[in-house]
């Protein structure tokens, strides 16, 4: 044991260099790993694991805008027998507000409790952070508005309820299960119970709202649950609002759009490791290949091939088992990082803790695939001659064709020299051109990320319609309004929308969306096969939901509102990630086999040119119509604040992304270089003898590292072009956006290949200039 | 190659002892060739390449560059079937002239042959002589470090180093094959030297 950890010091005294560059990359292997893991496996079911520990039930029931005949009796026969608990709550509940939020505002339902709400027993909502200092005027918002909405502790906090504006100091950040996220279509404040109490007397009368959270019997099925109470409810009083969410539901719209951003990050992870794994192997084979003469010496004083293998196994397990183990750890300091990623969009509190699953998977995989490798690598040492061995195992070289004869070459005799070099050097350049490749892939897609997500957000990916703003209007009011929207010079385009729950076979929900006339939408990317329906009979379904319950283009669907039960035929597949990616959209003529709409508000989208002109039409709607406004949303204010977290997001992941990737790049080019110069420095000798200057050396080193990595972001960075969005829908699939279309500018995949060519090469010549060090007259006096 | 320890080393008028890497380097093309013990030939260059690789220093022109590298490649009995053969396809002997072709493609003005039959037998290392001398025959000034005798015999002027100083020097004149007396000359002149 002893001689073998004797020459395991002397392999690393050695090659220290080499040992360093390994061990970074096993390193980065193990902290990319472990924060892929962490995001996936501790951050990802944050939101899960708080619901459970609030005791968020199976989910909620809201009831509103009339409560006549809904009393506690009713209640209990509407929930005891299918619930092992419930609990209700009385408090204020408005369908859409709009809310400062980030840089613009959201436009999410609002429930306003008091103080009690800190006391129930199910569904418990808690304190996050808070400033016990302010004791009046307060309010509690949802731990989202610090995390990504921008406030803190102590700032003042102006909304509008009602027409009325309402200004309250910000004690502290809470945190609750199903109104905590701007995704979850809901958001919650707690009050001072005086202010509470001064807003119930103004707006107790309409926005009085009774919030029941419920635990179901095992036995229960939650859809159709979901489905008969809301019937139940309608049935009692037609007038009454009642919205029931499933807890299941609520954690994923809580965390689908964190897990798309994790899930890429994660993919681009896994083609990064992959890279390291590559070039690890790559590096251990070269390793052992340079340490081939020490090998012969050894075996000819009497090692066996035993104690040499030993040896190897010694230096490079104790590599890997030190750098993954830093590296899993370091994965812990980058979480903070990383957390946003995940936390900041669903709202809720999240501190990393020790995970051992997480820590130890990736020293686990780092140490075994070092072994696997190493055990490869080192098979031929047992059976190599000592003789072999001191003559550094040489394997006569196999030239099969003098690629650039010197007098034949159209080039100057460094180029040439160099491009001798590459033909020669073919393995090395081969994985150069794979790590260059796929690491310009991960690039494209992060840029992909952050054109879409940031710098011009693909609404269409984000939202199901895209519109300059939404207004909307009474039964009584609504065709005297479109006269007036029509009217104006400042809006195009206007159409009627409106979202409903159709019910699926007493078992599913369908958020559908209802257009006037269907042709109007902004959006028809939505529909991603067969087209958008036409007819009163017809209607487009999302794909997830088609393929969850085995429908086709050309099938029929039932779907049922109320009482009424009507059958569609399916003339097109759509693709969304909102509402657990099962909507759907149809024609008004189509929903009134259903519901009718006469007494229905309407819902009035409209095109302006931007978020001032779409202010002004609401502003002068609202005050034209005053109560008659039943919403009014700014369509460029909502997305500049829904968007506000994502631009960091990805703006973080582009840089993160372009930052790994350059080390990786500089790394395994520190290490590919290193192993040639040291191959070649006989070759380097003899140059210098003859005449050959540093400089010309250095160059010609240099740029026989270039064809394949200049080739590679070439190639690469075109075939990203194009196989970046069947990747990302490949990655989106499973969260319901089945063929994506997003954006990726030109100039900025040219920056990204550029970027990685000029990096390289400014790196390969750094590198390079080893070969200074090398002095022919070493060669001669024995080397 | 190396720079010295200790005094100073003049070529014509240049004092090569205070230049700079890269300008040893350009000095060493120019003026110099060599050849060495190991022969040392660019393992994935072709032999022609190999010449061709040291004359496109000092000359652009690729093709007065190639005349010249078939003209020297001749001279030294390398067939053309042999030029585009790697290093590691010809005999020891065949690589040690292409050694002495690259060293002369740039018509230095001084050769230095470091053990160049050192690595070879007896029959090739007589065929790297005669193309040696040959080309100083020719007008091609050698030095030439060797053990060998028969390597020496070759010298029209032998100068025996002893722990770093010349101790003795022997005129042979123009070489002769065949030349007794010469051979004679030289075992004396080493036996005198306590060889």
């Amino acid at each position: 044991m002893e001689k073998t950890i004797l020459l395991a010091k002397s392999n690393f005294r050695k090659n220290k260099g080499t040992s360093i560059g390994l061990f970074l990359l096993m390193f980065m292997a193990a902290m990319l790993v472990g924060v892929s893991l962490l995001i996936f496996l501790d951050a990802y079911p944050t939101a899960a694991k708080e619901a459970k520990r609030l005791d968020a039930g199976d989910g909620y029931l809201w009831i509103g805008e009339d409560l006549r005949g809904i009393d506690d009796e009713f209640i209990e026969d509407l929930l005891g027998a299918d619930t092992e608990k419930y609990e209700t709550y009385r408090c204020l509940g408005y369908s859409n507000v709009s809310l400062p939020f980030g840089n613009g505002n959201v436009a999410p339902g609002l429930i306003v409790y008091d103080s009690a709400a800190f006391e129930t027993k199910m569904n418990r909502t808690e304190i996050v952070k808070e400033d016990a200092g302010i004791t009046e005027g307060y309010i509690y918002l949802p731990y989202q508005f610090n995390t990504s909405g921008g406030y803190e502790l102590g700032d003042t906090y102006t909304f509008e309820l009602l027409g009325k504006k309402y200004s309250f100091g910000v004690r502290g950040f809470i945190n609750t299960t199903y109104f905590g996220c701007n995704n979850t279509g809901n958001y919650e404040f707690i009050l001072d119970d005086k202010s509470y109490d001064e807003l119930f007397e103004r707006d107790g009368s309409v926005a009085e709202t009774i919030i029941i959270s419920f635990k179901l019997k095992e036995d229960v099925n939650p859809g159709s649950f979901r489905i008969r109470v809301g019937n139940d409810v309608l049935s009692r009083n037609p007038g009454a609002l009642a919205l029931a969410a499933l807890l299941p539901d609520t954690i994923s719209n809580k965390t689908f759009l964190s897990l798309i951003l994790a899930a890429s990050f994660l993919t681009l992870t896994i083609i990064i490791v992959v890279v390291i794994a590559l070039m690890l192997s790559n590096s251990i084979a070269n390793y052992i290949r340079e340490n081939m003469k020490t090998i012969g010496a050894l075996k000819a004083i009497g090692y066996t091939g035993r104690d040499i293998i030993g040896s190897l196994f010694a230096l490079f397990i104790t590599l890997s088992c030190i750098g993954s183990l830093i590296g899993a750890g370091f994965s812990y300091t980058l979480m903070p990082v990383m957390t946003k990623i995940i936390v900041g969009q669903m709202g809720v509190p999240y501190n990393v803790s020790f995970n051992p699953i997480c820590s130890i998977i990736p020293v686990v995989f780092v140490v075994f695939f070092t072994f696997f490798v190493t055990l490869i690598a080192t098979g031929k040492i047992r059976r190599i001659h000592p003789i072999v061995a001191l003559r550094e195992g040489v394997e006569n070289h196999n030239f099969k064709r003098n690629h650039i004869r010197l007098d034949k070459s159209v080039f100057g005799i460094n180029i040439s020299l160099a491009l001798k070099s590459l033909f020669t050097n073919m393995k090395q350049n081969t994985i150069t051109f794979f790590v260059t490749g796929l690491l310009t892939f991960v690039c494209v897609v992060a840029l992909l990320m952050y054109e879409n997500f940031s710098r011009n957000p693909k609404l269409g990916i984000l939202t199901f319609e895209t519109c300059g703003g939404v207004v909307a209007f009474d039964y009584e009011t609504k065709e005297d309004a479109l006269m007036f929207l029509e009217a104006r010079n400042d809006v195009s385009n206007i159409r009627s929308m409106i979202m409903l729950n159709l019910n699926y076979n007493n078992e599913d929900r369908l958020v559908t969306y209802i257009f006037d006339d269907v042709s109007k939408m902004n959006n028809k990317e939505v529909c991603y096969k067969g087209r958008l329906p036409e007819y009163d009979n017809e209607i487009a379904v999302s794909g997830r939901f088609a393929k969850q319950y085995g429908y086709a283009i050309g099938d029929e669907v039932k779907l049922d509102y109320g009482s009424k039960k009507h059958s569609y035929l399916i003339t097109g597949l759509v693709q969304t990630c909102n509402n657990s990616g099962k909507e759907a959209v149809m024609s008004e003529k189509a929903a009134e086999h259903l519901i009718d709409f006469e007494y229905s508000p309407a819902y009035y989208w409209f095109d302006c040119d931007d978020a001032k002109a779409s202010q002004k039409i609401l502003d002068e709607a609202s005050e034209k119509y005053g109560n008659h406004v039943v919403s009014a949303m700014n369509f460029f204010d909502t997305l500049e604040g829904n968007m506000t977290t994502f631009k960091d997001i990805s703006t973080l992941m582009l840089v993160l992304l372009c930052s790994i990737s350059a080390v990786v790049i500089v790394l395994i080019l520190y290490l590919l270089i290193k192993a040639f110069i040291y191959n070649k420095r006989r070759d380097y000798g003899i140059y210098k003898a003859i005449g050959y200057t540093s400089g010309s050396l250095v160059l010609q080193t240099a740029l026989s590292f270039m064809p394949s990595i200049v080739f590679a972001a070439a190639v690469f960075s075109v075939a990203s072009y194009y196989a970046a969005n069947p990747y990302m829908s490949m990655v989106m699939r499973s969260f319901g956006l089945m063929k994506c279309n997003f954006d990726i500018p030109v100039p900025g995949v040219i920056i990204i290949a550029i970027g990685m060519v000029t990096v390289a090469f400014i790196f390969a010549l750094i590198q390079s200039g080893k070969v200074r060090k090398i002095e022919s007259y070493q060669m001669l006096i024995g080397e | 190659m190396d720079k010295p320890s200790l005094g100073e080393i003049t070529f014509g008028d240049k004092d090569i002892t205070k230049m700079s890497t890269d300008e040893l380097a350009f000095f060493r093309r120019k003026n110099c060739g060599f050849v060495f013990q190991q022969v040392y030939l660019v393992d994935s260059m072709s032999v022609f390449d190999n010449v061709m690789a040291a004359g496109l220093l000092t000359n652009k022109n690729k093709k007065e560059v190639a005349e010249k590298a078939k003209e020297i490649l001749k001279s030294v009995d390398i067939e053309e079937s042999l030029w585009d053969k790697f290093p590691t396809q010809i005999s020891g002997g065949e690589a040690q002239r292409v050694g002495i072709a690259r060293a002369l493609i740039n018509s230095p003005e001084l050769v230095f042959a470091d053990e160049p039959t050192g690595a070879l037998n007896s029959k090739t290392g007589k065929d790297v002589l005669d193309a040696l001398t040959a080309f100083n025959e020719s007008g091609q000034s050698i030095v030439m470090v060797t053990h060998d005798i028969t390597s020496a015999r070759r010298g029209n002027r032998v100068l025996y180093v002893k722990d770093g100083e010349i101790a003795g020097e022997c005129n042979l004149g123009k070489y002769v094959h065949g030349d007794k007396e010469r051979h004679q000359k030289l075992s004396d002149f080493l036996i005198s030297m306590g060889w």
